[in-house]
């Protein structure tokens, strides 16, 4: 059967913060179909063990954190951050086989990244590009939000933002400009890079009350997206210039980055992670805390297309679609995603040649 | 698992059914279960990279370890058929698309009458796997050229000799099946399951309309023409401007095969001039667009082809690969 994650690969596993030195701060997390469980020693250190007792397969996620280990509270088998067993409760001699698998973990720019692939390959450069929370140049505000969809759609939904003009009427979206976009799409390392303008819009539903009326900005949308899905974007808005062609001749009226990193839980679930805000120069009270609040205003609207899509799509999984113009980011992603998947799998696709 | 991800199976038993049709069982390799699949489902077999057939499948869609493949040799056969009747060896692995059904059975079925033409019994054997397993009635009229080309005849003599009526060509004296006749003996409430060539599905789409029935209850597995005809098709050069290389796209191939037989391969997704996924821009010469991405204004400029589907309609064209 074929692979549907690609495990060579860090995936997001949160925000920092929720990985604090507080004794029930234990998070189990669903990652690439695997049980994955997470916290943070005394030392600062994360780790990340799968969360499964080798004895009888407990949530190690109901344990007690014991220094830098953690017992499984069934039995009370205690692992060390490696994974270890290093102690059995009622015996003195500890099998070689009780281990828990452990996964490299790394912190960055305020995310957790944990690697599902073989650990020798773990390299911290394969890690996407982000701004962090504690940028001191940049106001990022952070929040998550749980969707039970297929990540393929999330991907479908990231890299085609024509969408905007449909789902996000109300909030990030609604100009019909959107819905005529024809960004350009390039292939960059373990990912697709996509650019495009929109020019003379009105701004959108939840910013608007805040320009005067009449205000028509260019916005610069510039997004680099990687495997599995995380998705980076510099977001510049100008009011509206003379240029039909590259940048705006306008003025630069807000400048931000929203870093977003959607994890695939199982093939029907995904945890999504993701922040927004303003430069520090171009940042007015209380802007950047609109802009984080939105977001979630505005997936809300992203989550409840699709979950109702996915039922669909489970429904009928064989029901031959159609496609538009606008398929072609969805379509390089995928092909990326599935392209790496394939050659992480080599058995799968030997062929005899007839 | 992504839906368009490819099985890699194993060939795990080849018989010959009846003359010019054999039955070819997939398992996959590990003895993992295969993804499920309804009756009237098809999978696509690739013959070798960017060449796939289709055909259906015949096995009781309960069995969730192999498929059941029906293929019968064309005439005039190039490449598909022809290959499979002339090479395939059980042990040997080839790859399959997941199943796919443009031909389900509809549940609310009063009962079901199928007409069967040569190879196109085989998605109808899986319906009446199903049929049987439900207890719902059902009629299958089967026409064949003769005796020896009807595929499945001991099963389905085996299986319920009196819900089956063969018609031999070659012993009813030259008359065709009768499909009005064949359908005025089916109640009111029958779905109506047709898969063979296209004068009996034309024969049976004309009785249908004629006898008043729902068009819901008509159901045609029609194998999919080419929406263009490609017999027209010439061969031509292609540049690619960055690289230098120059490649010759022959008439039956496309200029995305080519590209990646040559390992300068670019994203795809639909392989029909659909999405846009593999838009290449033209530096020069004419390109014949077959494409329902650009519009007719961008087609006549001419600054970018899908390069799955469209070709060059001048002998030489420059893309920026």
């Amino acid at each position: 059967m074929a692979e549907i994650f690609l495990k060579n690969a860090w995936y997001c596993a949160g925000w920092e913060h929720e990985f604090h030195q507080g004794r029930k701060a234990i998070i189990p997390r669903k990652m690439a179909g695997e049980m994955v469980v997470l916290y943070r020693k005394p030392d600062g250190k994360m780790v990340a063990l799968e969360d499964r007792c080798a004895h009888r397969q407990a949530a190690l996620s109901l344990g007690r954190k014991e220094g830098g280990s953690l017992r499984c509270m069934y039995h009370g088998m205690k692992f060390n951050s490696d994974g270890v067993c290093e102690e059995i409760p009622g015996q003195t001699t500890i099998p070689e086989r009780a281990c828990v698998r452990s996964f490299p973990v790394v912190e960055k720019d305020s995310w957790v990244w944990v690697w599902m692939g073989d650990p020798a390959k773990a390299d911290p450069n394969l890690i996407c590009h982000s701004v962090g929370l504690k940028d001191p140049n940049w106001n990022l505000v952070s929040s998550q939000m749980h969707v039970k969809t297929n990540y393929r759609w999330e991907i479908e939904n990231l890299a085609d933002l024509s969408h905007l003009t449909w789902v996000h009427e109300a909030t990030v979206g609604g100009d019909p400009a959107y819905g005529q976009i024809k960004p350009v799409h390039t292939i960059i390392p373990r990912g697709l890079h996509t650019l495009f303008w929109v020019r003379g819009v009105d701004p959108t539903g939840a910013v608007r009350h805040i320009f005067p009326a009449g205000t028509k900005l260019d916005i610069c949308f510039d997004i680099t997206h990687t495997v599995p899905c995380n998705w980076i974007m510099r977001f510049r808005a100008f009011s509206a210039g003379t240029n039909t062609e590259g940048e705006s001749n306008g003025q630069l009226l807000v400048d931000t980055w929203t870093c977003q990193a959607v994890t695939p839980c199982d093939e029907d679930s995904v945890d999504y992670y993701y922040s927004w805000g303003a430069s520090k120069e171009t940042e007015f009270p209380g802007l950047s805390d609109l802009l984080g609040g939105t977001l979630d205003e505005a997936f809300t609207e992203d989550k409840i297309m699709l979950e109702a899509q996915h039922i669909r799509r489970k429904q009928k999984p064989d029901m031959k679609m159609v496609n538009i113009a606008h398929d072609a980011g969805p379509g390089k992603m995928l092909w990326v995603l599935d392209k790496m998947i394939r050659e992480e799998n080599p058995s799968r696709q030997t062929v005899e040649s007839a | 698992m992504n839906p368009q991800t490819l099985l890699t199976l194993r060939i795990d038993a080849i018989r010959c059914e009846a003359r010019d049709a054999l039955l070819i069982e997939l398992r996959d390799p590990a003895g993992d279960p295969l993804p499920p699949f309804t009756a009237g489902a098809h999978v696509e077999l690739e013959i070798e990279p960017r060449l796939r057939r289709s055909y259906s499948l015949c096995n009781d869609p309960l069995e969730r370890d192999r498929y059941c493949l029906g293929v019968g040799l064309a005439r005039d056969s190039r490449g598909g058929s022809r290959r499979i009747h002339d090479s395939y060896r059980v042990g040997q692995l080839v790859r399959v698309s997941q199943p796919r059904n443009h031909f389900p059975l509809s549940a609310a079925d009063g009962e079901r009458l199928f007409i069967a033409g040569g190879i196109g019994i085989t998605p109808i054997m899986a319906m009446i796997h199903q049929s049987q397993r439900e207890g719902r009635p059902w009629k299958l009229h089967y026409c064949v050229r003769n005796r020896v080309r009807a595929a499945f005849y001991e099963t389905l003599q085996a299986l319920a000799p009196g819900r089956v009526h063969f018609h031999f060509d070659d012993e009813q004296q030259g008359r065709l099946f009768d499909a009005d006749a064949a359908l005025s003996q089916a109640p009111a409430n029958a779905g109506i399951y047709t898969c063979g060539p296209e004068p009996l599905m034309k024969a049976v789409e004309a009785a249908g309309s004629r006898s008043g029935r729902a068009a819901d209850d008509l159901h045609f597995e029609w194998f999919s023409a080419a929406a263009v005809d490609s017999a027209a098709d010439k061969a031509f050069r292609v540049l690619l401007a960055r690289t230098g290389i120059e490649l010759q796209v022959p008439a039956d191939r496309s200029l995305l095969d080519v590209l990646e037989e040559n390992g300068c391969g670019v994203p795809y997704a639909c392989r029909e001039g659909t999405c846009g996924t593999c838009r290449t821009e033209v530096l020069a010469g004419d390109c014949e667009h077959r494409d329902t991405v650009l519009s007719a204004a961008e087609k006549a400029g001419n600054r970018a082809i899908m390069v799955c589907v469209s070709r060059g309609r001048s002998e030489r064209i420059e893309i920026d690969l």
